[in-house]
This record gives structure tokens, C-alpha cells and sequence, in this order.
């Protein structure tokens, strides 16, 4: 075996010394890429280019969005102009005006620049990004809107940049529904990705739990029990209108809308509090039973394709997570860490699934592949960790914690960093279901 | 139970496959030697090729002209083998250790491109023989050693050089002898290596590539042909092999640009252009 070994290296040897090369020698210089680099980009305050003073504060404020944005992706580095030169401040906005040496010193290879004007309420953007090295153009829009809309602009561009950039596009204008408590109810409520603009979006003075969101996003499937039963709803949000969709007697919980929006997984307890999951036709209120064992079963969640769901089961005796094949009905247990696994959501790529374990008296988030390998820890040692949901680029994933003292909603980046509280004010907040791209 | 019986009962002898086959193995070997020598001894040793100057990697892999796979690029690089007008022996040795101090580089005013030599060890720079490893292509290569102006008329790119105050950036100083312009010896050598690790960790520092370029799929390398003036200034540079991602390639442009003047070139250095390729190889996230 050795011998043999020899003698291939020595043959592979005495060919590399025999190949006729090129008669000119031509020297490279390899370089590998330095690790975890963030494109280093700069976005000054916008200008106001109109003749409304109170102007700036808005510019201020949209230009601060999109550090924010670009900051929470985990790809940039944003520079902080203002520290560094006045001359930036005298720097325009456009190809031509632009002091592109200055933006060279502080080391930018992007930059973003913003002419905003107000006139009433009518609000003018205009957003450009320009790649800073070579000194060029990549996009440009213009916005128009009213002045309350300047979050939702900055948002918009912060899109276009993660789209121009790195041809994808993020969740910069995605919602997150959850649970607030206050005084005795608990209604479903939205707000944006980053916390802002969070409204109640039911009215059912009673215990409301568990928002799905439909794959359009445009309607958000929950339990309440408005009727003194834990019965499944489903709430259009263009409309308003709330409908009941199931009311079977025992519990109607944890709704999981199939990546078609024609079903909702969802777990019912028909046989004498023996709960499965069913998946239940939206249009004919068909059911369908999907999971059949003495154990309970509950919490489902859909693959990206639709072809088979994760759920908690406690047929093994501690609750864990199972994987359900639709076609040929094959379960398949895929956590064997914990004696607590519930709350699965499958993320949209396929191959990974987010959880809340509990660990020491407490729950923290896990994500592990399908296959049930590469187990990683994703929260630590900081309070009470649960029902997280991956955010529609699979970048991102929500939860809860009461870290803080109360339950409050966290966002963070798929391996655990970047952890950030978003909710705020009055009420526990629980429970978050991060919302499809909308719109 | 003696030992002989031990031996002749072994289980190897019952049944023989391995012996054929370990024969056969001799014979191929014996060919392929044969082969090899032959084209060692019967092709000019002329032939040369592209050189892999790769600072970055720590592991010292330094041995015999190793490294099939960085010769794997050169493909497409072939020219007509040499006329003995152009004979210019090449020690190819990558140089894979991050203290470019304690190597060797030969210069010569090649055609148009510099030739390397690039022993490993520090103990090897003072002798200006040839490392005996590299002995494929000592024969033409010690009466190469001052390469005068013989080769370097023919390139597009090529006027003689006049000889220049020396700056390679990256803070390396000028150290060593430094032998008259052209001499050709272990100091010039020196300084040659340095003006590459100078280059080196010019356009590294320049280079941002955040994981969103990484993580796709297929962009693994992105080999640019600069051309350098004396000065440092690049003049040019174009994708030999560009990967098709934009944003890889917009990286490597950017870095570059950014890197853009280049340390001086060394004025051993006896052209006024240096013609070097860039290869850019993307690391993925470890996960």
C-alpha cells in the first residue's frame, strides 16, 4: 500500500516535471478572500431639496432607516460619515456632484445619497446608490408619497440596495404578527419587521393566539376564544371582515397555512381530547386527518414545497419534533437533544428547522437540519426563549424572550447574532409569526 | 510452527493476486520513469509556466515543483515551445510561507514576463546555485543567471529598463546588497519577492467580498492580468477568467482600483511594464 503510493507520487511527480508548459512564464499572485468582509457604505443625511424647513428631520430620519436596514443584515459596514469631514457635508447627491474623493478617504465602496422634498403632505424621494470606487451609478428611484410614508420608502430602497447588491431580496418591508396581552385579553397585533407601526389588528376582547399568515399576506389565521371555545379564524386584512373557519368541539390550534394557501394545518382533538393535525381546505372546509397515534400531536408546520410537515409529538414520551411525509404518511423523529422540543417552523429554503428546547428550567431557540443533523444553539442564557419563526429569506428569525423583564418580540440573523429586542410599550408580547415579502 | 512454515503458510502466499498485479505496478512504473526521464532530457528545457506566487497560505508545502493544481490554470496559457533564442529556465517552486523575506526570487528580463525561482528555506537564499531539487531546469538556467538584454526585445509591452530608485510599499525596506541593476543575484531575488508580497498585501487589504458573493454558488475564482508601470500605476487590467457573478467580479475590479497606484516596481526590474495575473480565489464562510 505504502509502495504503491510511492510510486504514484513519484509517477505524478515526473509527469508534473515533464509537462510542457507555455514558453513564457507568466507570474500569479493568488490571493484568497479575507473572511467575513462587510461592504463598507456610506449613507449621509439626505438633503432637503425643497423649501420646507421641517424637511430635514424627515431626511434625517429616512436616511437613518436605511443604516439601520443595511446594519441588521449583517453584510455592511456603515460608515459613520458625519464624524469624519465637512466637506461631506457640502458633497451632492449625483454623479456629477458627488466629492468622490472624500468618500474614497473614509474607505466607502458604497454610497447612498437622498434628495427629499415635502410639499404639504406630499412627499418627493429621490435615492440613488452609487458604487463608490468605481464611481458610478447602480440605482436609482424616485418616490413619491405622503410624509408618514418616509419609513416605508427608506424600507423600499433598503430593498432596492439588497436587491442590486446581492441579487436578493430581503425583508425590509415585511411585517411580524404576534400576541399582546393587556388587561386580561390577548389580541393579534402587526407590526413592521423592525418594530415600527405596530397596530391591533383584532377586536375580539377575549384570548387571541397563534397568527399565521397566509402565503399572499393577506390574511392571518388565528384561535380565539370569543366563543368560549378555542376556535380557528382567519382575519382579511384588506378588508377587515373575520370569519370563523373551524369550531369543531376540543381545541382548534396552532394554524399552519400550506405554502399553496388552499389549507391550514392544524391541530383539533376530536377523540376525546386525543389531539392530531388535520389539514383543513379553506374553500370547502374539508378535513383531512394527517397524523394518527394515541400521543398528542400538535403544532405543524409546512415544507417550502408543500410535500410534508414538522410537528410536536409526544409519542416518544417527551414532547419532540417529527417530521410527517404527506405522500407516503412516513414519520420520522428528528430531535433527540432536550426533553422539551415544541413550536417547529421549516424554514423557506427546506433545510433547516427552528424550535424552541426547553434547557435548565428554561426554553432557548435551536435550529437543526432536517436530516437531523448540525444542532446549534441560537439563544443563550438570556431569559425565557420561545416560538420563533423564520423570517421569508430565511435570514432571519423572530421570537420571543423575557429577557427584559417582560415578553417582548427579538429579531436575529439565522446563526444567532444581531439579537434585538423590537416591541416596545405596554403588554407582554408573544409569540411572533414573521410575514411573507408583501407587496 | 517454525518460522519458515509461519511464512510460507501466510495467508498471502495461498492464492496470489497481489503478486501479478504489484508486478505489473513495477513494470507501469518503469515505464512511466522512463517516459518522464526522457521527456526531461529530450525536450528543451525551455518549457516554462505560469508561476503561482500564493503568499497566503501558511502551510509550507515547499518540496518538489508541487502543486498540479495550481498549474491546473494555466491552461490555455500554452504558446509554441521555445526556440532556443528564448531559453529561459524556470524553477517553479510555490512559495507558500507568509515571511516572503526568507525567499529567493530570480529575476530575469524574459520575454515578457519575469521568471521565479523561489526556494523555501532562508539557508538557501545566500548560494546562487540553483536549489538541487529544481534541477529540471538548472542546465540552461545558471548560464541565464544575468539575463542581459537577450530576451527582452519581443514584448508588446517591453523598452529596456532603466534602472529606478526602489519603493515596494507594504513596509519592506530596501534591505539587502543591492547588487547593480541586473545582477541578477540572491539580493535582486530578494527584492523581487518582496515586490510581490508588497502587491500581495496591497490588493488583499483593498479586497471587500461580504458573504453575500461567497455563498453563491459558483464563483470560485477570478483571475485579472494587471499591467503595472513603473511607477506602480496599473495601466490595465482585464479578466482572464472572469466567474460571471457580477458582484465577484465588480470585487476584484474594485479592489484593484482601490489598490491602484501599486507599489513602484523594483528597479532590478528591467522593463518598464510588469504584466502579472491576480488570481482571486473567494473563501467560503466555514460552516
Amino acid at each position: 500500500m505504502k509502495r504503491s503510493a510511492l510510486i504514484s507520487l513519484l509517477i505524478a511527480a515526473s509527469v508534473l516535471i515533464a509537462w510542457p508548459g507555455s514558453a513564457l512564464a507568466k507570474v500569479y499572485l493568488d490571493i484568497l478572500s479575507p473572511f467575513a468582509t462587510r461592504l463598507p457604505i456610506a449613507v449621509p443625511a439626505f438633503k432637503n431639496t425643497g423649501s420646507q424647513p421641517d424637511t430635514e428631520n424627515i431626511a434625517a430620519k429616512m436616511a437613518a432607516v436605511i443604516r439601520q436596514d443595511l446594519d441588521l443584515s449583517g453584510f455592511f459596514r456603515v460608515l459613520d460619515a458625519s464624524a469624519v469631514s465637512s466637506d461631506l457635508a457640502s458633497s451632492g447627491t449625483t454623479v456629477d456632484t458627488i466629492k468622490w474623493d472624500s468618500w474614497t478617504i473614509i474607505g466607502a465602496e458604497a454610497l447612498v445619497t437622498g434628495g427629499i422634498s415635502v410639499n404639504g403632505s406630499e412627499l418627493v424621494a429621490e435615492l440613488r446608490l452609487f458604487d463608490a470606487v468605481q464611481r458610478q451609478s447602480i440605482v436609482g428611484k424616485r418616490y413619491f408619497g405622503r410624509a408618514e410614508d418616509a419609513r416605508l420608502i427608506a424600507h423600499k430602497f433598503s430593498n432596492e440596495i439588497f436587491k442590486n447588491l446581492a441579487g436578493e431580496q430581503s425583508v425590509f418591508e415585511t411585517r411580524i404578527a404576534f400576541e399582546k396581552r393587556s388587561q386580561g385579553t390577548k389580541e393579534i397585533s402587526i407590526m413592521d419587521f423592525d418594530g415600527a407601526h405596530a397596530e391591533t389588528i383584532t377586536e375580539m376582547n377575549s384570548i387571541c393566539l397563534s397568527p399565521a399568515w397566509s402565503p399572499d399576506g393577506k390574511k392571518i389565521a388565528f384561535t380565539s376564544y370569543a366563543d368560549g371555545n378555542p376556535d380557528l379564524y382567519i382575519k382579511d386584512l384588506a378588508s377587515g371582515k373575520t370569519e370563523r373557519v373551524s369550531h369543531k368541539k376540543g381545541v382548534n390550534i396552532t394554524p399552519a397555512w400550506s405554502p399553496d394557501g388552499r389549507r391550514i394545518a392544524l391541530t383539533l382533538s376530536l377523540n376525546n381530547g386525543n389531539s392530531e393535525i388535520y389539514a383543513l381546505d379553506v374553500a370547502t372546509r374539508n378535513l383531512e386527518r394527517l397524523t394518527d397515534d394515541p400521543a398528542n400531536d400538535v403544532s405543524p408546520t409546512w415544507s417550502p414545497a408543500g410535500d410534508a410537515i414538522a410537528f410536536v409529538s409526544s409519542r416518544s414520551g417527551s414532547p419532540q419534533i417529527f417530521l410527517l411525509e404527506l405522500a407516503g404518511k412516513k414519520v420520522r423523529r428528528i430531535t433527540f437533544e432536550g426533553s422539551y422540543n415544541t413550536s417547529p417552523d421549516w424554514s423557506p429554503k427546506g433545510n433547516k428547522i427552528v424550535y424552541a428546547g426547553q434547557q435548565g428550567g428554561t426554553f432557548n431557540i435551536f435550529v437543526i437540519n432536517t436530516d437531523g443533523t448540525l444542532f446549534q444553539q441560537l439563544t443563550h442564557n438570556q431569559g425565557r426563549n420561545e416560538d420563533p419563526s423564520w423570517s421569508p429569506d430565511g435570514r432571519f428569525i423572530t421570537f420571543s424572550s423575557n429577557r427584559s423583564g417582560k415578553n417582548e418580540i427579538y429579531i436575529m440573523r439565522s446563526d444567532g447574532t444581531g439579537q434585538k429586542k423590537i416591541s416596545g410599550g405596554a403588554g407582554e408580547k408573544t409569540n411572533p409569526a414573521w410575514s411573507p415579502f408583501l407587496k | 510452527m517454525t518460522a519458515p512454515q509461519l511464512l510460507t503458510s501466510s495467508p498471502f502466499s495461498g492464492s496470489h493476486p497481489a503478486e501479478p498485479k504489484l508486478k505489473w505496478m513495477v513494470v507501469l512504473s518503469g515505464v512511466v520513469h522512463l517516459v518522464a526521464f526522457g521527456a526531461i532530457m529530450g525536450l528543451p528545457p525551455s518549457s516554462s509556466r505560469n508561476i503561482f506566487y500564493s503568499p497566503t497560505y501558511s502551510v509550507d508545502l515547499v518540496g518538489l515543483p508541487s502543486g498540479g493544481a495550481p498549474f491546473a490554470g494555466s491552461a490555455g496559457k500554452t504558446s509554441g515551445k521555445s526556440a532556443s533564442e528564448e531559453v529561459k529556465k524556470q524553477h517553479v517552486k510555490l512559495w507558500k510561507g507568509p515571511a516572503a523575506i526568507e525567499s529567493q526570487v530570480k529575476v530575469q528580463a524574459g520575454r515578457s514576463h519575469p521568471v521565479l525561482d523561489i526556494p523555501a528555506k532562508e539557508k538557501k537564499l545566500a548560494p546562487q546555485r540553483p536549489e538541487p531539487e529544481a534541477a529540471e531546469g538548472t542546465a540552461a538556467g545558471s548560464a541565464e543567471e544575468n539575463p542581459g538584454a537577450a530576451g527582452a526585445d519581443k514584448t508588446s509591452s517591453a523598452a529596456k529598463a532603466e534602472t529606478r530608485e526602489q519603493g515596494t510599499g507594504g513596509g519592506v525596506p530596501g534591505a539587502g546588497p543591492g547588487g547593480p541593476g541586473g545582477a541578477g543575484g540572491a539580493a535582486a531575488n530578494l527584492r523581487f519577492s518582496r515586490y510581490y508580497q508588497a502587491l500581495y498585501e496591497k490588493i488583499y487589504q483593498s479586497w471587500i467580498l461580504p458573504d453575500y458573493v461567497t455563498e453563491k454558488e459558483g464563483s470560485r475564482e477570478v483571475i485579472v492580468v494587471i499591467k503595472i508601470q513603473r511607477d506602480g500605476k496599473i495601466l490595465g487590467a482585464s479578466f482572464e477568467k472572469a466567474s460571471g457573478n457580477r458582484q465577484l467580479d465588480a470585487s476584484v475590479m474594485n479592489a484593484l482600483k482601490k489598490a491602484d497606484p501599486l507599489p513602484p516596481l523594483p528597479d532590478d526590474f528591467r522593463e518598464n511594464f510588469l504584466e502579472i495575473g491576480i488570481r482571486f480565489i473567494p473563501q467560503q464562510k466555514a460552516q
